[in-house]
């Protein structure tokens, strides 16, 4: 009966994909430092949309490029949008408790330096360029220069030159305010 | 990468962690995220929207989703040789090129008298001409040595609108499937002689307000 012939081809078109994208999607998100749950939630929303697209319409026959693109984006613009609407409650214990298990045990003293440090660390830079301080926070928050060149549209090399100025400039800040050390040395 | 950095990194780790989601300003919407993602929109606006998001922890790893996501999905790239720095003339060359040639196509009132352009490596899509009471037109510039375009507008939900294998680098979309529906976007795939493919990036197929 075709309309055997055509579930099937569905769903191992289906199978096929979703088998090629939780894949890649595992790879990437453990280079982004994603939550396990965050990536099984994303895959499961793709899941959905592709499967409830493609079962109720008859004209699409393959999941294409660009049909996939579109699904995974709006899956993720919707997972977003539903930890903002319940946002402090169960996600975000769960995120709290990722993070600290990925910090290294800190003692009450150190933890509290490093905070001091990170709040005058932000007060420094408030002061400098505003075109400088995006690349110099992306690079503190633990990304390389090559995923800040990727995600701007830049090569690795204008992206390091970017970041490499705008720890130069913070450093000074730093040391304006008296505090000497923290920095001053290379960039990757 | 020193240990002063990462000590640097530690303090602003912390410094976030302490912050949470109690950061200056608006907290972008999912949108902005992706067009972050994407490259859309001017440099000076993304270099802004992104001191925000790697101010505030909860954005940050918001964004890290949609990164993720896009990346597993496979961008459809218009190129990956314009990323290439040691054809970096060619491109931007290629890039006068083609808005020349949307110059030319906007300015005309034929539709038929489009842009003749000799062709280039990836797809660039011009802008929609929309048809009174008719529909959307749809145009892209020739890719060197493709064999077919693919069309495809897919709606919010991801239903295919118009999927369609063709020669010709136009198309025009009757108004009637188009009406009731949201988040219209479409994209061509060029597939070349040796079997490769090059998608055009997913654009927006936003009605004209009446």
């Amino acid at each position: 009966m075709p309309t055997v012939i055509r579930s099937d081809s569905v769903s191992r078109a289906l199978e096929s994909v979703l088998t090629r994208y939780s894949g890649v999607l595992r790879t990437v998100g453990a280079r982004y430092r994603l939550p396990t749950a965050d990536l099984d939630e994303l895959t499961q929303e793709v899941r959905v949309r592709l499967w409830g697209a493609l079962s109720t319409n008859e004209r699409i026959d393959s999941v294409s490029p660009s049909y996939l693109y579109r699904a995974a984006t709006t899956a993720a613009i919707d997972i977003v949008r539903r930890r903002r609407a319940t946002r402090g409650e169960s996600l975000d214990l769960v995120d709290d408790a990722e993070l600290s298990a990925r910090r290294a045990p800190e003692t009450p003293e150190r933890d509290a330096s490093l905070k001091e440090l990170g709040e005058r660390v932000e007060e420094a830079l408030q002061s400098i360029a505003a075109s400088r301080r995006p690349v110099v926070r992306m690079y503190l928050a633990g990304y390389g220069t090559t995923e800040i060149g990727e995600l701007m549209g830049w090569t690795e090399a204008k992206a390091r030159n970017l970041v490499y100025r705008g720890l130069a400039d913070l450093r000074l800040r730093l040391r304006a305010m008296g505090i000497d050390g923290p920095g001053n040395g290379e960039t990757e | 990468m020193s240990s002063n950095d990462e000590r640097l990194r530690a303090a602003y780790g912390a410094s976030l962690e302490k912050r949470g989601r109690d950061v200056r300003g608006s907290h972008p919407e999912p949108e902005a995220l992706l067009a972050l993602v994407e490259r859309s929109g001017s440099e000076a606006v993304r270099l802004e929207l992104l001191d925000h998001v790697m101010a505030c922890d909860a954005c940050r790893r918001e964004l890290d989703l949609v990164r993720a996501s896009v990346a597993a999905a496979g961008t459809p790239r218009q190129a990956t040789w314009f990323r290439s720095p040691s054809i970096g003339l060619m491109a931007l060359a290629a890039t006068l090129l083609v808005v020349a040639g949307v110059r030319l196509y906007v300015a005309s009132s034929d539709s038929e008298a489009g842009p003749r352009m000799r062709g280039g490596s990836g797809v660039a899509t011009h802008p929609v001409r929309w048809l009174p009471n008719v529909g959307a037109g749809l145009a892209w510039t020739p890719t060197t040595g493709a064999e077919s375009y693919r069309v495809e507008v897919v709606d919010e939900s991801g239903a295919a609108v118009v999927d369609s294998t063709m020669r010709d680098t136009t198309l025009m979309v009757a108004e009637s499937l188009l009406r009731n529906r949201r988040g219209i976007t479409w994209s061509v795939t060029a597939t070349l002689g040796d079997g490769s493919t090059v998608t055009s990036l997913p654009t927006r197929l936003v009605p004209p307000a009446r």
